[in-house]
């Protein structure tokens, strides 16, 4: 048997979130697709088609070949008007040892008493209607299928289960353990989203970790130690929460939000890609980007006030141009500037033997490996030269080569060795001569990478560049004293 | 943005219209600072936000602002009808904590006579 997943033909409430893929969408602790997938799991079906619509890069990224759930995993793409049956009827016998098919926002609500015996039921044949065409269909019968790919419809013989819609057919939604709900407008969506992270949440294997009852965190979720995390509530990965906030009861937040500190989160969705405001209170809403919704009747906020809620989003293609265009030539500037200051100090510092550069192998642009020379002094003693050297920023000197070579950023996040493991997410990654752990006195280096990955731009590079120049210059002796304590011989 | 403010019973009625946002605010500033000096004995304020549908922290910040220099001169200050757009930007901010908001403005004007 083979899946095919539709994941265009993004229905018509979901505007309002966003450009957000609506296959994405977060249903508790995970993205819908993800409930989808573990269905074919749970089935056995291991080769799966996804047909692509608009934002086919995020759906492919997400899925990738497959292995991650021991799947093969291919891709189609069709035009939003095109109907995926069109797809389905290029090559019909491609289907004929059994065809599982999903294509509309159906999401597979686990029953109390599910199991996966019960579900393995609708291997016999079954459908579910919404709206007058199929959104789910699964058969092993070539009549069955032929007509589901002829006309969109489902065949009279199957049983067909519909637990929202109520059609002719009856196949109590008890009999494969789950309840397939079409999510029909917004604060459908909403209230599916609270009664999933209030009591349903352990029916699924939910991302990342949980740590008590209720309440699911995902990977590389940074909180400090007077966050307050109130189950139930699901966090999604590579979140970051800044001091003193709380999050739940009733809170789902998905991938890659940075939560302000001081914020109140409850009975509400916080879609990925957001950065929500200091101090702000989100209750009962929906936040997608610079957008807050009320679920109750779909009223939407557009803020235009990155201090409010604003997007994250990574796809900032134009920006990232520009910076790199800035990042070469302020580092030629640099160079230029600094050459011969660096060649009279660091010769002097060789000839006393108070210091030199050491290759670091470091994780480059785009993942590539990279030696980075990294300035050791000697001694832990400060000594004036040394001050001169790191006050001048003349250690970066040999990084700067680097960022003319097109190896690395000018600003963004601190490298990380090769030795600590791969970088899994090379478009978040920035590595840089500069960063915030240069230009303010107290950070947290793995904080502000994620930081700077969905904040950065050519303001955010001039700031960073400005407080790490005049900051190195002024606080000499910290920073002398900081450097020698990570980099000492 | 357009001011119109009147005095009803020894109450200064501020209308708002339009958004009240960074673009707007320093018109809002100037116009309600223009007619609370010719009525310096107007001590108490409503303000009538039914004719601002949008507003934002810059917004919001000015009516602070004034809340602070009304409050500061021993008068006080009531909103009435807040649309639905910027309650929002109340809620999420927790400026509801800091304003006394009436559904309309004779609700709002019988507190400010107490």
């Amino acid at each position: 048997m083979k899946a095919v997943l539709y994941t265009g033909g993004k229905p018509l409430w979901a505007d309002v979130l966003g450009d957000h893929p609506w296959v994405l969408l977060p249903i508790g602790s995970r993205q819908l697709l993800s409930y989808w997938i573990e269905i074919c799991v749970d089935l056995g079906v291991t080769d799966i088609q996804i047909i692509l619509g608009q934002d086919a890069e995020y759906v492919e990224m997400f899925c990738g070949n497959g292995a991650k759930w021991g799947l093969s995993i291919n891709y189609s793409f069709i035009h939003a008007e095109d109907d995926p049956k069109t797809y389905l009827s290029r090559d019909p016998d491609r289907w004929n040892d059994g065809l599982l098919y999903i294509g509309d926002v159906l999401f597979p609500r686990r029953r109390a008493d599910f199991s996966k015996e019960k579900l393995r039921r609708l291997l016999e044949g079954g459908c579910v209607c919404h709206e007058g065409h199929c959104a789910f269909f699964i058969s092993r019968s070539s009549e069955a299928i032929g007509k589901f790919i002829r006309t969109g419809q489902c065949c009279g013989d199957l049983l067909c289960i519909d637990p929202c819609i109520g059609t002719n057919f009856s196949y109590p939604p008890d009999a494969c353990g789950i309840d397939f709900t079409c999510i029909c407008d917004i604060t459908h969506f909403y209230r599916l989203n609270m009664e999933v992270v209030r009591d349903e949440m352990s029916r699924y294997l939910t991302s990342g970790y949980s740590p008590s009852g209720g309440a699911s965190i995902g990977y590389n979720v940074i909180t400090p130690p007077s966050v307050s995390l109130i189950p139930p509530l699901a966090i999604g990965n590579d979140c970051r929460v800044g001091a003193i906030a709380v999050i739940g009861p009733n809170a789902v937040v998905s991938d890659h939000v940075l939560i302000d500190r001081q914020c109140e989160i409850s009975e509400s969705i916080i879609l990925s890609d957001t950065y929500v405001g200091r101090n702000l209170e989100i209750k009962g809403k929906i936040v997608s980007g610079n957008r807050i919704i009320d679920p109750e009747d779909g009223t939407c906020l557009e803020i235009e006030d990155p201090w409010l809620v604003s997007q994250t989003n990574p796809r900032h293609y134009f920006r990232d141009a520009l910076r790199a265009v800035f990042s070469w030539e302020f580092s030629l500037l640099l160079v230029i500037f600094q050459f011969i200051h660096f060649f009279f100090v660091y010769s002097i510092i060789r000839l006393l033997g108070k210091g030199r550069f050491v290759d670091r192998n470091c994780w480059g642009i785009d993942g590539k490996e990279v030696n980075l020379p990294h300035f050791v002094a000697s001694s832990p003693m400060p000594c004036f030269l040394l001050m001169i050297f790191y006050g001048a920023s003349l250690d970066r000197f040999p990084q700067l080569l680097n960022v003319l070579k097109g190896k690395i950023w000018l600003c963004g996040q601190v490298p990380k060795a090769v030795n600590s493991g791969v970088i899994k997410e090379p478009k978040r990654y920035f590595p840089a001569v500069f960063s915030y752990s240069d230009a303010f006195i107290e950070v947290d280096k793995q904080m502000d990478a994620l930081y700077y990955a969905h904040t950065r731009s050519l303001a955010a590079d001039l700031r960073i560049l400005r407080h790490a120049l005049f900051a190195r210059l002024i606080e000499v002796e910290r920073v002398s004293e900081a450097e020698q304590e990570s980099a000492c011989l | 943005m357009s001011v119109a403010c009147t005095k009803e019973q020894g109450i200064g009625i501020v209308t708002l219209s339009g958004p009240l946002t960074a673009a707007t605010v320093e018109a809002f500033r100037e116009q309600l600072a223009a007619w609370q000096s010719g009525e310096a004995d107007v001590k108490n304020f409503v303000f009538d936000l039914s004719a601002v549908d949008f507003m934002d922290s810059a917004g919001l910040g000015s009516l602070i602002a004034a809340l602070k220099r009304i409050t500061e001169r021993g008068g006080d200050m009531k909103l009435a009808c807040l649309q639905k757009k910027p309650r929002m930007v109340f809620e999420i901010t927790r400026a509801y904590k800091v304003f006394e908001i009436y559904d309309t403005v004779e609700e709002a004007q019988k507190a400010a006579k107490k």
